[in-house]
């Protein structure tokens, strides 16, 4: 088959794809409206079909990629012949074009797995919820046919391609937009259930528990596209943080402050029946907030509003999101009368009301930050004149939000739901306090000056101690209670209620990023230095000497490294080589920094350039106590899977026929 | 060549999506099933969760973060709901098992006759 | 608790009004402290943007204050100082020119730039004192990181 038919069958897939979301928004409807369940088979092979079209689709592309088929527009500007095939592979995603395809690539796979889950159990939310998601991918499948395919070709071929931006050419960049995609399109899901909970007016149980998975599955993602992307920006942008505060970040991590805020919240809701508005609200909020993430990553429209001009797809995405908010307030205020609150709140001092601050305080972070994010596009169509903020004004804000949900999320251990009585309180409180005092006080006596990062550091010490007394608490009252050892206690503790422990075991991630945070953002040191071979630099405990500068070709690239041994105390420990790499087909340079890593800080080094008479500036950064940030995020990780596992079958039947025994009691007794 | 490829693509598409509307009879009570067990899978999940929530009673008053009036308090409270919930639970079952002439088992689905007492499955009472 | 309990004659009923207003109040004092911290930031950290006809029509006034322009890259104006980590450069619009000066790593970009985003304050003698530079890349890159 030639070329231009292969585009042909590739441009076909999409325009299909259009056609059978469109039918298939049309059929879920009438399906229910109509009670013709026919309709309703033929949505589910329909999903099927659209699943193996977008399945096809990226298989043409990704063949093209791979096979080098510049003729292909999209080919031709995301892959040269040089390129690691790691790079051509995560080129399928590595532009406009090809992550669209992306992601309605993910949104048909995950309608699939809402079909293999509960169409067998015939519930109802279903057809509604694959009409919205029908909607979802119309929309997107529409920006491919109209706006921007994939499947463009050239007139001639090109005899290489552009390649992919050097700076993408990581492992970070890799695995970061893949997690970010499915978290961010994960959110359908959970979003699209409660819309049908909306129109089926079936606001129970059923909702909340199949998005509780879904969310927290999307969640997880989003928080690992965090870790991937920061991590990346540590190593590959070379600049000694991992956190600025551009755009492209916030997009990523507003949608991750209101699903946090949501994942909190939806425990009220189901224990205590309140919250319902507020809760449907957040879900609404952070799919809409992941769209916006989408379109901000995708169109570059805030960094650039002069040099990009308005991108052709701004608007489109700004009348999808107008659509969905308009469609899912009106079903809401539609049904306000099944959603009223079942209880109040009893006192100030139980743990819904500090989830409810929580989550006030995690959706005040979340404001700020889009505030900032947006403003410099606000401000030009309104006033037509760009102003922007950068890192220090989302520092000061953000600053003492995240410090005040720190502790909170110490408080908030501590208490019960609906009443705490303040004895158990002030006893529980103590233990804590007297902790993160001590902890103050050694770290002053250790002469740490800054008082923001002793403020931080000893809300960490208080919230890590009320963490672990849990956790004492916990196992001691399950040795008392089950006679189990000290071994089969902690495992057991956290295996009988998995979103509890798992939740805590998140909590203690979260803690252990703040202090690598705290100490990288409050007591970061740097040197820079222009050195000639033999000559040294001194940071802190290390030195550092300059051997040489050795030139070699790896890859696609030229690469030019600073040889340093390392000495710490005087004693030899490592050497090191950072470099840059110029990649002669992107003409581009890239730096790639030198790290070693221990528990206590990291060195950090750049080669910031290199001069003829053989000398070479460095610049030299010691970040303390960060690893425990990436340590943090992977306990983090942890508690959430931990969090998101299925309760075990077998030990909750022997906990069921147990309860059941116990309770017929209870129901003979009330039983009219 | 190409436009064969096409053609058959675009036809093996409507083909799938359509079959299912050439006999609608086939379908016909999957509406209604649907709804039953809807309210079935939402009775269920509010069991599970007023025995979780009476669990977490249990044990957040092992740990001493609840007062012994409150603890009883709230006891009591779950209590009652739950032989609300399952009090309901019945009442649908025995309507399915009136109208099919058959019961499942509550826990794992497995098909039971209307004289069995426990689940020949998982050992739930039925 | 649920839709399923709606009729439990047990169930304590409770209406959305039970809100007592100590607990509006308590959340509105929390929202105005957010927006007062917000507010108050950002009229501390707001920076304008400059073309850079605007920024020599208000030259006299601008001094000194931090703000952001936008321009043209002239690269053969690039004078990379890579020992003492001092780089200058000349942004350009029409007949204007403004002298950039930057200490620090120079990004890698720079040298394929086309448009330069430089946050910084405008010095008497009229150059620019850069704290932060941005460099565009004239490519089909719809991801370019920003550089510090």
């Amino acid at each position: 088959m030639a070329l231009s038919q292969i585009a042909e069958i590739g441009n076909l897939t999409l325009v299909l794809g259009l056609v059978v979301s469109l039918y298939l928004i049309f059929a879920a409807i009438f399906s229910q409206r109509k009670q013709r369940p026919e309709f309703l088979v033929s949505v589910k092979h329909g999903v099927w079909v659209i699943a193996g079209l977008t399945t096809l689709a990226v298989f043409i592309l990704e063949w093209a990629l791979l096979t080098h088929q510049f003729r292909f527009e999209y080919v031709a500007s995301h892959v040269s012949r040089d390129q690691p095939v790691l790079y051509t592979v995560s080129a399928l995603w590595g532009g406009q074009e090809g992550s669209l395809l992306f992601w309605v690539w993910l949104l048909s796979l995950f309608s699939a797995a809402v079909l293999i889950q509960h169409f067998g159990q015939r519930n109802p939310l279903v057809p509604w919820v694959i009409a919205f998601m029908a909607f979802t991918q119309a929309f997107f499948f529409a920006l491919l046919v109209f706006i921007t395919g994939p499947f463009t070709l050239l007139a001639q071929t090109p005899a290489d391609g552009i390649g992919l931006n050097p700076l993408l050419q990581d492992p970070g960049m890799f695995i970061h937009p893949v997690t970010q995609y499915l978290g961010y399109v994960g959110f359908t899901v959970p979003f699209a259930f409660a819309l049908a909970a909306l129109v089926t007016g079936d606001l129970g149980y059923e909702w909340i528990r199949v998005t509780r998975r879904w969310a927290l599955f999307a969640w997880l993602f989003l928080s690992l596209g965090l870790l991937f992307g920061m991590r990346w920006a540590y190593v590959e942008l070379g600049w000694g943080g991992y956190w600025g505060w551009d755009p492209v970040e916030n997009a990523a991590l507003i949608p991750w402050l209101t699903g946090t805020a949501y994942l909190h919240s939806i425990m009220i809701q189901e224990k205590r029946g309140m919250l319902k508005v507020w809760n449907l609200a957040l879900i609404m909020l952070t799919f809409l907030l992941c769209i916006l993430g989408t379109f901000i990553t995708r169109s570059g429209v805030i960094q650039s509003v002069h040099a990009f001009g308005v991108s052709s797809m701004g608007p489109l995405f700004l009348a999808y999101i107008a659509a969905a908010l308009v469609i899912f307030t009106y079903l809401m205020y539609r049904r306000l009368d099944q959603l009223q609150e079942e209880n109040r709140l009893d006192s100030f001092w139980s743990r819904e009301a500090t989830f409810l601050l929580n989550n006030l305080i995690l959706l005040g972070a979340a404001v700020a930050t889009l505030w900032g994010t947006i403003f410099p596009m606000l401000s030009e169509i309104i006033a037509g004149k760009q102003i922007t903020v950068a890192a220090p004004f989302f520092n000061q804000v953000n600053g003492p939000i995240f410090l005040a949900l720190i502790v909170l999320m110490g408080v908030c251990t501590m208490i019960g739901w609906r009443h705490a009585s303040p004895r158990h309180l002030l006893r529980n409180f103590i233990p804590p306090a007297a902790v993160a005092l001590s902890a103050a006080l050694a770290l002053a006596l250790l002469s740490v000056r800054d008082l923001y990062g002793l403020i931080a550091f000893t809300a960490a010490a208080f919230v890590l101690t009320t963490v672990l007394l849990e956790f004492y608490r916990g196992i001691r009252a399950r040795m008392r209670m089950y006679r189990e050892n000290i071994l089969v206690a902690p495992a057991q503790l956290v295996n009988k209620n998995r979103r509890r422990y798992g939740g805590y075991i998140t909590h203690l991630g979260v803690i252990l990023a703040v202090i690598g945070i705290v100490g990288s953002t409050f007591f970061q040191t740097d040197i820079q230095k222009n050195i000639a071979p033999g000559e040294t630099v001194s940071l802190g405990r290390y030195t550092l000497q300059f051997e040489k500068l050795k030139m070699t070709q790896e890859g696609n690239a030229q690469v030019i490294g600073a040889d340093l041994s390392v000495f710490e105390n005087g004693v030899l420990v490592d050497t090191l080589r950072p470099i840059k790499a110029y990649y002669a087909a992107a003409d581009q340079m890239t730096t790639e920094v030198a790290v070693r890593t221990t528990a206590l800080e990291d060195l950090y080094i750049i080669l910031a350039g290199w001069n003829d008479d053989g000398s070479a500036t460095l610049k030299v950064i010691i970040n303390p106590l960060v690893v425990w940030l990436w340590i943090g995020f992977g306990v983090f990780v942890l508690g959430a899977l931990i969090a998101m596992l299925p309760d075990p079958r077998e030990a909750q039947a022997v906990e069921r026929v147990r309860a059941e025994k116990a309770l017929v009691g209870a129901s003979s007794a009330t039983a009219p | 060549m190409e436009i064969f490829v096409i053609l058959a693509l675009v036809l093996a598409v409507i083909l799938i999506i359509g079959y299912p509307l050439v006999n609608p009879a086939r379908y016909r009570d999957l509406i209604e099933r649907g709804r039953t067990s809807a309210r079935y899978n939402d009775l269920c999940d509010a069991r599970e969760n007023i025995f979780e929530a009476l669990r977490d009673l249990q044990f957040e008053y092992a740990t001493g973060k609840l007062s012994t009036a409150d603890y009883q308090q709230l006891d009591a409270r779950y209590q009652t709901q739950a032989a609300d919930v399952l009090r309901q639970i019945d009442a649908l079952q025995a309507q399915t098992q009136n109208a099919r002439g058959r019961r499942d088992c509550p826990r794992c689905h497995a098909a039971a006759s209307a004289s069995d007492k426990f689940c020949a499955q998982c050992g739930a009472k039925i | 608790m649920a839709s399923v309990l709606q009729n439990s004659p047990a169930k304590p009923v409770a209406r959305a009004s039970g809100y007592s207003l100590k607990y509006i109040f308590g959340v509105i004092v929390l929202l105005g402290v957010i927006g007062f911290v917000m507010f108050n930031s950002f009229q501390s950290n707001a920076v304008y943007y400059y073309t850079l006809s605007e920024l020599y029509a208000q030259q006299n006034e601008l001094i000194g204050r931090t703000l952001r322009v936008n321009a043209s890259l002239d690269k053969a104006s690039i004078v990379n100082d890579q020992k003492n980590l001092i780089l200058k450069f000349n942004l350009i619009e029409g007949e204007h020119a403004l002298p950039v000066v930057y200490r620090g790593v120079a990004p890698d970009t720079m040298s394929s730039g086309e448009s330069v985003v430089a946050e910084g304050k405008l010095d008497g003698s009229g150059v620019f004192q850069a704290d932060s530079i941005l460099v565009k890349c004239p490519s089909k890159y719809e991801k370019s990181p920003e550089q510090y």
